[in-house]
């Protein structure tokens, strides 16, 4: 892993992000920011990252920020409370997860666990397929509702 | 304090309580225990793997024995202590509510385990002993680690 990592807070937990898995990052003041084409001016979409995670999230915060993470078509903006700081992700602070867990996790969304200095394991979340899932799901929903409508229109 | 009881052929085990009972662990099977501090969850996980700590360098996976054995839950406190174990290659913290002793158990103290518990709890032991008069229900952490490797 040669990128260096962003900590990110959510209001209940720290997590890594690879740098270069983001076009950048976004303050989030109003509503109207949550909806702004990304840097390539490809829509977005947005989504809690703690609500994505299944931690239950309640923010707090008046302004939030987003990891924009993108995708072919359009960018995913994952909202965290904070982003406290940058490390480089030295290989002697990063770590598989123990077997026994690997076993265990029901979801592809973590690269690992980075050592921070308080030496709290610190999850390293792979945000792409995080952003891919959460697009794949929008889609299926979209796909979903329309067939449903089509449906009800059509045995109208 | 339960005494040990010598005998040549002497097993030492880790004494440790949940919800009351007094449970054994085999002491080769035992690394180290510390106290409790606040795992990291991983989401997506089962309840039972409340997380991950980190003890010197080594991630390890916590797995809370009251939500393995089917035990109410209950908040950690000054008691609360990990039990890091190292089976074949599999290394975790085991969340239980204290620990006791460690102790060495003769042969005459051990006792099969009774036939009205239940199979899916059962197979999660090796056997009991009893040791003035105090039951103490023996872990098979092997058994313990492939129920949780096969638990997908």
């Amino acid at each position: 892993m040669e990128t260096d990592l962003l900590i990110v807070c959510t209001s209940q937990q720290r997590y890594a992000v690879r740098r270069d898995q983001l076009l950048g990052l976004r303050m989030i003041i109003t509503a109207a920011d949550l909806e702004r084409p990304d840097d390539r001016g490809k829509p977005v979409n947005s989504v809690d990252l703690g609500e994505v995670l299944g931690i239950n999230s309640q923010t707090t915060h008046r302004h939030r920020h987003a990891l924009v993470v993108p995708s072919r078509r359009r960018s995913v903006l994952l909202l965290v409370d904070r982003v406290e700081h940058l490390c480089a992700a030295m290989e002697e602070r990063l770590h598989p997860f123990p077997r026994l867990l690997r076993h265990q996790m029901e979801r592809p969304w973590f690269l690992g666990v980075l050592i921070e200095r308080d030496d709290m394991p610190v999850l390293v979340l792979d945000v792409r397929q995080i952003a891919q899932d959460i697009l794949m799901k929008t889609r299926s929903h979209t796909h979903a509702t329309s067939h449903e409508q089509h449906r009800q229109v059509h045995h109208l | 304090m339960i005494a040990a009881v010598p005998d040549q052929a002497d097993t030492s085990y880790l004494l440790l309580t949940l919800a009351q009972t007094t449970y054994g662990i085999r002491g080769d099977w035992v690394r180290e225990v510390i106290r409790w501090r606040e795992p990291t969850p991983v989401p997506g996980t089962p309840d039972l793997l409340p997380g991950i700590i980190n003890q010197r360098g080594v991630i390890l996976t916590v797995i809370d024995m009251r939500a393995l054995l089917a035990l109410p839950e209950t908040p950690p406190n000054r008691a609360t202590r990990y039990v890091i174990t190292k089976n074949v290659e599999v290394e975790a913290a085991l969340l239980c509510d204290s620990v006791l002793d460690l102790v060495s158990l003769s042969a005459a103290v051990f006792e099969p385990l009774p036939s009205s518990l239940d199979p899916q709890r059962a197979r999660l032991f090796e056997r009991m002993a009893r040791v003035n008069d105090i039951p103490i229900v023996l872990f098979d952490l092997a058994a313990i680690m492939s129920t949780l490797q096969a638990t997908t």
